[in-house]
């Protein structure tokens, strides 16, 4: 067996037929079918997401320790990475773990491109292949296709002509990014920030042009529910955007100055007391919930990272406090 | 800050891996097999020791019956001219407009449809061609079925759900149903019987039309859409559908006379011989039926699906498969006969004139092959690319 007739098996087939099905279900709009496979595929990878949330905050909030590392082995980069890494081991986390969601979702994204192709019926070849994926099991889904491609003001089957799919696209991934920024006042960093912030929107805008209506629908769709959820978990995030290192009142985040303030400020590191680990969000979250009132650690390390042994700093005190 | 440079460095990859999946996805779906980029199925007509055949490359291609020697060709469009293509779905990656139809041929005229929404009426050996309809842009959909000519009018149907007659000789509309609105998209292939065209629908419904005005006389409803090209023989109507049966439809006022459960969609035309019918399907099956009753008489596997529709040659039912496997059944005996694997994908109906079998495969390659033994009676000729 070969791997287009195992992708086939495994993935596509049954996703189309899941499709098929599922569109009987919501009154044949093919539309409706997407963004609630969406919503199934998004629950499915919801613990994978909140991991993935998890580890980028902690990876985050590690930076002091991923510091000292770095200025104790300066000379030996090679040592540097290896501690770096043992310290990540520690803590218990994977920094390719961060990648899983988007990689577990790229098979969806080919597979429903996939399916939008043959079960709308785009070009007689593709359609023709389509009896090969039924399952004979489900005697409707051989005579629910093609399916309806309208929806609202969409043919999904071909790229939005209004361009306002592409907006939509763009525009949602953008909050989504922006949500997961840090603040910096480093004017390096606050570029590359600001590139990465922008750069991927516009991608997926553009690639929005080039694809059938219905797979950007997907991408809409998953990424309102991924705002939703880092909602639920960090908060707005880099959105409410605050000047660098001050405190906004009420917002969630400024609570994640608990760990600003945990980190090592440096001479040369300019950024590292402004960053907003999301760790502390969510810390802050949780104390809200909790009702504790305490607004600052003054440096102390949540429970998990204490256990790690940090060697005191050559001369000096081991942190600076803010002026 | 290096650690944050990590973090940067894992989006940068997260980035490149986004650009390469898409970047490739968006090359990929910009081919066959992958994507929505049509390539065309056309079937041949012969007429007077030449068959007509559209290419894979977009073009009419005219060839001699005897030899195989290539007569003629002219694109459907020029390069210039097509702005990109097949006109809809992935268009913009090829030039090339894809012809699904067979070509009809009238006196001194090849009439053929493009999926870019146009019809074509070339003279021979005329690299431009005499008419297009419509005159300017297309009709706004593809069109895949194939032409149908009947006492100087041309009839075709077409996905934006419109069933067309037109004047033969210049191309100008006679009329076209419904007058308002559209029914569903139409990919099958019309036949005629009498002044009535039948036509099936992606709305699961089979049409009988008046030929002279295009008015309704009857509709058949199924469970399923219908691509398959309907057969007319003694007064009935064989039809088969996506909800997997074929029925038979009184041709007169569309009454079911039966229906046939097959396990998969029927796509291919089927072919009466000798009070039976048969029934290719995408089960890989051909079905043989009783006309009047249609009790099953016996089933042939073919072990690929039939999207081809078979043809009659002598006694014998020829039918190739997709996986481009020719067989014989013969239906005095009911044997099944293994004539030649080609080895290539076949999806274009069958053509056949004095013994020989005219195959168009996937690869674009037209075979010429002895019904009886199998054998090439010309060397294949390669299509596209000359």
């Amino acid at each position: 067996m070969g791997i287009g007739e195992i992708w086939d098996l495994i993935i596509l087939s049954p996703m189309i037929n899941v499709l098929i099905v599922l569109s009987d279900y919501l009154a044949g709009s093919f539309g409706l079918t997407i963004i609630v496979l969406t919503i199934i595929i998004r629950t499915c990878m919801y613990p994978l997401t909140l991991k993935q949330l998890r580890a980028s905050k902690a990876m985050q909030s590690l930076q002091a320790e991923v510091a000292e590392i770095r200025k104790k082995y300066e000379k030996d980069k090679q040592r540097a990475a290896q501690e770096q890494m043992k310290l990540y081991k520690e803590s218990g986390m994977n920094p390719a773990g961060c990648l899983l969601p988007m990689l577990i979702q790229f098979p969806v994204w080919i597979a429903l491109y996939q399916s939008i192709i043959r079960v709308l019926a785009v070009a007689p070849e593709d359609f023709l292949s389509l009896s090969q994926h039924l399952y004979s099991a489900w005697p409707q889904v051989f005579s629910l296709v093609p399916l309806e491609s309208k929806f609202l003001w969409l043919d999904l089957a071909t790229p939005d002509r209004w361009l306002l799919l592409p907006i939509l696209v763009g525009g949602t991934m953008w909050v989504q990014q922006k949500m997961m920024m840090s603040p910096t006042a480093d004017p390096k960093q606050q570029a590359q920030s600001q590139m990465m912030l922008w750069m991927m929107p516009l991608m997926f805008a553009f690639f929005t042009l080039q694809f059938p209506s219905g797979l950007a629908l997907y991408w809409v769709a998953s990424n309102v529910i991924s705002i939703v959820m880092q909602y639920f978990v960090t908060g707005w995030g880099g959105l409410i955007s605050s000047p660098a290192g001050k405190k906004v009142p009420g917002d969630r985040r400024s609570i994640g100055h608990v760990a600003q303030q945990k980190a090592p400020l440096e001479e040369d590191d300019v950024s590292a007391d402004i960053v907003v680990p999301s760790s502390a969000q969510e810390e802050g979250l949780d104390y809200e919930k909790s009702g504790d009132k305490r607004q600052d650690s003054r440096g102390s390390y949540p429970p998990r990272l204490r256990a790690i042994k940090r060697k005191p700093r050559r001369g000096g005190s081991h942190r600076r406090k803010r002026s | 800050m290096r650690t944050r440079h990590s973090t940067i460095l894992l989006v940068k990859i997260s980035l490149l891996l986004v650009i390469l999946l898409l970047g490739g996805l968006v090359f990929s779906g910009c081919r066959a097999g992958m994507g929505a980029v049509p390539k065309g199925w056309s079937g041949g007509t012969i007429a007077d020791g030449t068959l007509l055949v559209g290419s894979m490359d977009g073009k009419l291609v005219a060839a001699n019956t005897t030899d195989g020697s290539r007569l003629w060709g002219v694109s459907l469009e020029t390069p210039e001219s097509a702005g990109g293509g097949g006109g809809f779905g992935c268009a913009p990656a090829s030039v090339a407009v894809a012809i699904y139809g067979s070509p009809a041929v009238a006196e001194d005229l090849v009439y053929v449809g493009g999926y870019n929404g146009k019809i074509y009426a070339f003279s021979f050996g005329r690299d431009e061609p005499r008419w297009v309809y419509p005159r300017q842009g297309n009709i706004g959909a593809p069109i895949v079925g194939g032409i149908v000519l009947s006492q100087g009018k041309l009839y075709f149907g077409s996905a934006d759900g419109k069933v067309y007659a037109l004047d033969a000789a210049d191309g100008y509309k006679e009329w076209e149903f419904p007058p308002q609105g559209e029914i569903g998209k139409i990919w099958s292939t019309p036949a005629i019987d009498g002044d009535t065209l039948y036509i099936g629908s992606f709305d699961k419904k089979l049409y009988a039309l008046k030929a002279s005005d295009g008015s309704k006389e009857w509709e058949f409803e199924t469970e399923g859409a219908i691509v398959a090209p309907p057969l007319v023989h003694d007064n009935t109507v064989y039809i088969g559908s996506f909800d997997r049966y074929l029925y038979a439809v009184d041709a007169a006022d569309g009454s079911l006379r039966w229906k046939f459960m097959a396990e998969s969609w029927f796509w291919a035309k089927p072919v009466a011989y000798n009070n039976a019918i048969y029934a290719g399907c995408l089960d890989g099956k051909v079905y043989a039926l009783d006309a009047e009753s249609g009790d099953k008489l016996i089933e042939f596997d073919m072990g690929s699906p039939v999207s081809s529709s078979p043809v009659l040659v002598d006694n014998s039912i020829i039918v190739a498969t997709e996986d481009g496997v020719v067989y014989a059944l013969d239906t005095g005996d009911n044997q099944q006969r293994q004539l030649v694997n080609l080895e290539e994908k076949v999806n274009a109906p069958l053509v056949a004139s004095q013994g020989i079998v005219y195959i168009h495969t996937a690869e674009d390659v037209l075979y010429a092959l002895n019904a009886q033994r199998g054998v090439d009676v010309w060397r294949p000729i390669k299509l596209s690319g000359k």
